[in-house]
């Protein structure tokens, strides 16, 4: 398999919708139980390109197989530190695909936020591992 | 002044409004800078009531100068948790109003959720106290993670209270 990493587009709403819903129908790592809507996608993600948001992909082909964002919070008070938002499928964990999407992204996201924020489970030993390398320090943990 | 304490209604989501705006314009407290538009309030309040979320308000007349409420999350994986937020009018503040709405919003939600989570900015000692009196923890910090009209950046502490076991 030959994954490529590059920017999303708008072109690629309905793929990126099918990987976010299988990972979030998983319910062990990300809140939602499933993604939203298609339009709530698209609607978002056209926010996002016009905003410049640091929001990439990893493609198999056509296919989305993961996900990596860095996005801008609702309130203007909160705006200079991103949530970073990460995902690939089952089948391409792993690979070192994580480590890539997440330096890429966070690359971006240098001058457009001051910090970046990362919630995740505390089961989920991939991603801690992930954060930690990418130079993430734990700031709390709710029960 | 004669303020009471009781339940909200339909009828207060203006007023309650108002209450949230002007806190939020302080630009110290909430991460609002301003409350959203009447359309959506009274959308976002009409919800709460139907799903009966803990709620109290305090009235001076018929003026809302005060609240606690439980906010609920929207997502099904966290449904077993809930915020709280509260907040008081500057010249109903520090004589006991703060602690007495949440004393009764925080009975009201006993047992209904497993842990209740709040977000409070570290330079806000009057709020971090009152919290603490009440039985809520620290469960984390994160640095400058909101910025304010008056104070400049400012921590966000993070704190949680057991509500059954
Ligand atoms: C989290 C995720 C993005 C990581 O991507 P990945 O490609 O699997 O991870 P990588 O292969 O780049 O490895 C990241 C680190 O975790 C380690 N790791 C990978 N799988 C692991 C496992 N099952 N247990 C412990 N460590 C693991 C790797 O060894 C690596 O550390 P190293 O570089 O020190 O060796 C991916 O697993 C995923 O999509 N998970 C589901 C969705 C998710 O959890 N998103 C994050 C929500 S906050
Ligand atoms: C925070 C708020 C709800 C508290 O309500 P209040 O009616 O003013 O507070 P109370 O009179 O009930 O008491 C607050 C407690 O803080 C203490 N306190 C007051 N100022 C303090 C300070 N500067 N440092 C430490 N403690 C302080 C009081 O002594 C009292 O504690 P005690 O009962 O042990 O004596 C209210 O001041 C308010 O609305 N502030 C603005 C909005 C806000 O901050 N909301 C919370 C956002 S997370």
């Amino acid at each position: 398999m030959a994954v490529k990493i590059r920017p999303i587009t708008l072109k690629d709403a309905a793929n990126f919708r099918l990987c976010l819903d299988t990972v979030a129908k998983e319910r062990r790592h990300i809140y939602d139980y499933e993604a939203p809507p298609l339009p709530k996608i698209r609607q978002r993600l056209r926010k996002r390109l016009r905003e410049k948001i640091p929001h990439i992909v990893a493609v198999d082909g056509m296919r989305v197989v993961g996900w990596a964002g860095v996005y801008r919070p609702g309130v203007p008070s909160i705006w200079h530190c991103g949530d970073l938002s990460i995902g690939l499928l089952p089948e391409y964990r792993g690979l070192g695909l994580g480590t890539k999407l997440a330096t890429r992204v966070l690359k971006m996201a240098r001058g457009k936020y001051e910090f970046v924020i990362a919630a995740v489970v505390r089961k989920n030993k991939p991603a801690r591992k992930l954060f930690k390398k990418m130079g993430f320090q734990l700031c709390g943990t709710q029960k | 002044m004669t303020v009471k304490i009781r339940s909200a209604t339909q009828k207060d989501v203006a007023s309650y409004r108002q209450c949230i705006d002007a806190i939020a314009k302080e630009r110290r407290y909430f991460f609002e800078y301003e409350a959203s538009p009447l359309a959506e309030f009274r959308a976002l309040i009409r919800e709460t009531l139907r799903k009966k979320a803990p709620f109290l308000i305090a009235v001076d007349g018929e003026r809302v100068v005060g609240f606690a409420s439980v906010l609920l999350y929207g997502l099904p994986s966290l449904s077993h948790n809930a915020r709280i937020g509260i907040g008081i009018l500057p010249e109903y503040r520090d004589i006991g109003l703060g602690t007495k709405l949440t004393a009764g919003v925080l009975k009201m939600a006993r047992g209904k959720f497993d842990f209740l989570f709040l977000e409070v900015f570290a330079k806000n000692k009057r709020a971090r106290k009152l919290y603490m009196n009440l039985g809520f923890e620290v469960c984390g910090r994160i640095k400058k993670n909101v910025k304010g009209l008056v104070y400049g950046y400012d921590d966000v502490v993070l704190m949680q209270k057991q509500m059954r076991r």
